[in-house]
């Protein structure tokens, strides 16, 4: 798992390449939480490399929602594969998380 | 509450040094204190004893002096009254000397030349002051009543003067008390020595008690009564004046102001004022509530109130606050001649002693705060004194408390000082700083450790690198192994290994090699000689070898021997070498070809004629000799028959009593389960060692199962591994999940699927299904029919079904949700697969998962 910090327009696009196995996941909590913590508002999460996520993941994603709810922040997902756009359908958290094909796409909206 | 260690060892080594100084202390001033208390108790009850002694002492004296003095009084009176008498015997008159009256006094130049004021003469006014008479030493005088004419007694008083000397003699033997000495006649001539005036003209002593009384006595008597002149109550004796026929003439008699006799002065000079005394008779007549005690005489008998000779002396009481106390004090008095009482007199707690003789009875009344005057001081002095000591001690222990307490401190400090310092280290060292040195010496055994310390960063940053470098050979290792089962059409094959150590010397490897007829299998089992690192990198270089070669069309006894020059010429001179079984099998060929290179034969079971054999031949293990000849073994198998090749830590795995485990064993086993598949097989025999070596392995152990069977290899048929619990779970199962997908040809998205499925269930079991903190297995086993795939996950955790498991709540908004993220994962689960079968088996949570390959994703319903 390789992990890609930017920040573009006020959005802090967080590239997320590889597996979100169980050490992976940690890792980006620990990267999310920082983030949250120095008060970054926009969230993007760039999964266009991103090969394996689990419920851990998507904890991790819910996570930010939450905390990033209650300060008018959001969050948002762009260049999921489409087995992995299957599990946000699955998990009904493509209702929350607005995904975006492409990473500009997810700018423009942000 | 956390005590850093230098405030522990500062409490223990002030607890130690000022346990003891405050114990001894505390016992020795209880002790001093209660036997100060005691003595200066009893050293008060004794001084008051004698105190009260010294006072019934002193009554007894005064009644001594004062019967002495009365004797002394007596004698004189007697001896005037005899003088007298001889006088008037001789009938010689005095006519020379001149007679002073009484009431020449009035006038100086009548009076007697050396008439002068003397101390202690003096008289009461009527408005009770004190008026100085005048006294003459040198004269008698006369007094004569209004009665009596001069002429009539001239010649009497002519005889009297002859007395003269008699009298001034008299002086000598009395006391410094003012007092008179009288010869009183029948005629009525009064004389007085010393001579004074003031007397009132009634006065006639033949009108007086005392001169009536002793007309009719003949011995001395003793009168209370008020002098005419004075107005003092004194003390008068008389005594009868006869004539050798007994004719009574007259009466002399001497009077005593009854203070003087009391002796008080010298009381008071002795306790300090305060101090009443009285002279009393026991009066059995009177009433003893309040009339017990006559007094006779008292100190202040002339200063209380106004008397007058003619009334007499006003019978006087003494009486006390207490009538038990008075009680006591007459009831003491009836039986002792002398002694005290404590009783309470004039609203005072006071002490009276007495002394009694026939007549009467001395009586002196202390306070008893005078009393005790001498031993509350004596006490108090020395309670005094404990205090001062007990404050010097105080002041001694406190001092000490401060000095033993900077001591412990500072020693505390020095004694924690290196520990810190240590602690310091160790923590540095703990957080990764290999470079933490500790420059600070002790000059003692400490010191070693502190050496130990600093040796400890070096060789803890060299460890740390050791045990890094053996996590990668281990992860090399691990990578070197073949990652799945073989697919050979005709041999159901599973190959297995288990280290001791990190890294280990055996190894098993299936290869595809080039022969003659195309490609072959190659299964290799080896043993390096010592397992651990080194013999990891041994077998690391045969197994590069071994693929190098592959490509290589050749024999197999010319891959072995090829094989052996280059591990013969590295190993050279090292003494290391390997032991390897290489066999070479053709898709549904059941003939077999062998090398073996100094390893154990290959065990050969057919299971229809339950007939056990070997696979051996001749050959010397590898890296020995570099131009050795290996040959090659044929045989030929028939269906059913398995093979068995295994290093020696299968029978030399030994129980805990040291037995080993033996091919008899492992032949049995390898019986028991013929009917198994090759990995069954396999699991079986690996898992009865693991079981027989409770102790711990000993030894490497790598086990190859190979199973002739008929029909076509099913690649992936039955996929199945185990993990356990301690595992990292993803990086364990994500590769052999991966290679099942691509042997069986299925899509990305299916092995993501798969991946996903298993994942979640995992991870589930890890998480959640323990309720202890020891490796468990989990088997997972994979399979395809047709399109349909099954997963079996087999755990020995706590009962759970997944099926009753409640569904995550995802109609209401994430916001609302109680449990916002729990659940999810057996939700995707259930999405992923299309059917879930749930059984509990021997304590195991036997779970079977189906997926139909060719559908899309379809929810199973609980």
């Amino acid at each position: 798992m390789a992990m890609n910090q930017e920040n573009e327009n006020g959005v802090t696009i967080l590239a997320v390449d590889g597996n979100l196995d169980a050490e992976g996941t940690q890792e980006m909590e620990e990267k999310v939480l920082a983030l949250l913590e120095s008060g970054e508002t926009k969230l993007l999460f760039d999964f266009s490399g991103l090969d394996y996520i689990n419920s851990s993941g998507l904890r991790v994603l819910v996570l930010a929602y939450q905390r990033l709810k209650k300060a008018s922040g959001t969050v948002a997902i762009c260049g999921v594969k489409d087995y992995i756009q299957e599990v946000f359908e699955v998990s009904g958290y493509d209702k929350i998380f607005p995904l975006y094909g492409a990473r500009a796409d997810a700018l423009t909206n942000m | 509450m956390k005590l850093s260690i230098r405030i522990k060892i500062f409490v223990v080594l002030l607890a130690f040094s000022l346990g003891p100084l405050f114990l001894s202390r505390g016992l020795m001033g209880k002790a001093s204190g209660e036997a100060v208390r005691d003595m200066s108790g009893e050293l008060h009850k004794e001084l008051l004893f004698i105190v009260a002694s010294e006072l019934e002492y002193n009554a007894s004296s005064l009644l001594t002096l004062l019967e002495r003095g009365g004797e002394t009084m007596k004698l004189a009176v007697r001896a005037l009254a005899v003088d007298t008498s001889r006088v008037f015997e001789s009938k010689k008159t005095d006519v020379e000397s001149k007679i002073y009256y009484s009431i020449d006094f009035a006038d100086p130049d009548e009076a007697p030349p050396d008439a002068m004021t003397h101390t202690g003469y003096s008289r009461q006014t009527m408005s009770g002051r004190e008026r100085p008479i005048k006294v003459s030493f040198g004269f008698p005088s006369v007094h004569l009543s209004h009665r009596v004419r001069e002429k009539d007694v001239l010649k009497d008083l002519q005889l009297l003067q002859q007395l003269t000397p008699t009298l001034r003699g008299l002086i000598q033997d009395m006391t410094d008390a003012p007092f008179w000495i009288n010869i009183g006649l029948e005629s009525g001539a009064f004389l007085t020595y010393p001579g004074h005036g003031g007397f009132p003209s009634m006065y006639d002593h033949r009108d007086q008690d005392w001169y009536q009384e002793s007309k009719e006595s003949n011995t001395w008597k003793f009168y209370l009564t008020v002098d005419p002149v004075t107005r003092a109550t004194v003390s008068t004796i008389a005594f009868p004046i006869r004539s050798n026929d007994g004719t009574f003439l007259g009466c002399a008699s001497l009077d005593l102001p009854a203070f003087a006799i009391m002796g008080e002065e010298e009381l008071k000079e002795r306790w300090e004022g305060e101090i009443r005394s009285f002279m009393v008779s026991r009066d059995s007549a009177g009433d003893t509530q309040d009339k017990g005690l006559l007094i006779l005489a008292q100190k202040d008998s002339r200063k209380s109130g106004h008397r007058h000779w003619m009334s007499g002396v006003e019978q006087e009481w003494l009486t006390f606050d207490d009538p038990i106390g008075t009680e006591v004090l007459l009831h003491a008095m009836d039986m002792q001649k002398s002694g005290a009482v404590p009783l309470s007199y004039k609203g005072e707690d006071s002490l009276c002693a007495f002394a009694s003789n026939n007549f009467y009875s001395f009586i002196i009344i202390a306070p008893k705060r005078v009393v005790s005057r001498l031993p509350n001081a004596v006490a108090g002095s020395l309670e005094y004194l404990f205090d001062e000591m007990r404050d010097i001690s105080f002041m001694i222990s406190g001092i000490m408390l401060i000095f033993t307490g900077l001591i412990a401190w500072f020693g505390s400090r020095a004694i924690t000082r290196p520990l810190l310092a240590m602690t310091d280290v160790a923590r540095r060292l703990a957080g990764g700083d290999f470079s933490a040195r500790m420059t600070q010496r002790t000059g003692d055994e400490r010191d070693d450790l502190v050496d130990s310390f600093n040796d400890m960063g070096p060789k803890l940053k060299e460890l740390m690198q050791l045990n890094k470098d053996m996590e990668l050979a281990q992860e090399v290792q691990r990578l070197l192994l073949p990652h799945s089962e073989p697919c050979q059409d005709g041999f159901d094959i599973s190959g297995g290994i288990s280290y001791c150590d990190q890294t280990g010397g055996d190894y098993y490897d299936f290869l595809n090699v080039k022969c003659q007829d195309g490609n072959a299998l190659g299964v290799v089992v080896g043993d390096v000689s010592g397992h651990g690192l080194p013999s990891a990198m041994v077998m690391a270089a045969a197994r590069g070898q071994f693929h190098t070669l592959s490509k290589i069309m050749m024999g197999p006894h010319e891959r072995m021997q090829s094989i052996n020059e280059v591990l013969s010429r590295d190993l050279d001179g090292t003494g290391r070498f390997l032991t390897m079984f290489y066999m070479r099998l053709k898709e549904n060929d059941p003939s077999v070809k062998w090398v073996r290179a100094g390893h154990d034969p290959a065990i050969r079971y057919n299971p229809d004629t339950d007939t056990f054999g070997e696979l051996s031949g001749e050959g010397i293990p590898l890296g020995v000799l570099e131009e050795y000849v290996y040959e090659s073994n044929e045989a030929t198998l028939e269906d059913g028959e398995i093979l068995v090749l295994s290093t020696d830590g299968v029978w030399e795995a030994r129980n805990s009593e040291g037995t080993m485990f033996g091919k008899k064993r492992m032949l049995a086993i390898i019986r028991e389960n013929a009917h198994k598949n090759a990995e069954g097989i396999r699991l079986a025999l690996m898992d009865a060692v693991d079981i027989y070596q409770a102790n711990g392995q000993e030894d490497d152990i790598a086990v190859v199962v190979i199973k002739k069977i008929s029909g076509k290899c099913m690649p992936g048929d039955i996929f199945s591994f185990r993990m356990t619990n301690k595992e990292n779970c993803f990086r364990c199962f994500q590769p052999k999940v991966e290679a099942f997908g691509e042997a069986n040809g299925l899509p990305g998205k299916i092995i993501f699927h798969l991946t996903l499925v298993l994942d979640e269930l995992i991870t589930n079991i890890i998480d959640y299904g323990y309720a202890d903190f020891d490796e468990h297995p989990i088997d997972i086993s994979l399979s395809m029919d047709g399109d349909i795939l099954t997963i079996r996950v087999e755990d020995d955790s706590e009962p759970f079904n997944i099926l009753e498991a409640p569904e995550p709540e995802l109609d209401v908004p994430l916001e609302e949700r109680d449990r916002p993220i729990g659940g999810m994962g057996i939700h995707l689960i259930k999405n992923m697969v299309h059917g879930i079968e749930y059984e509990r088996e021997d304590g195991k949570n036997v779970l079977t998962l189906s997926k139909d390959t060719s559908k899309s994703c379809t929810p199973v319903k609980g």
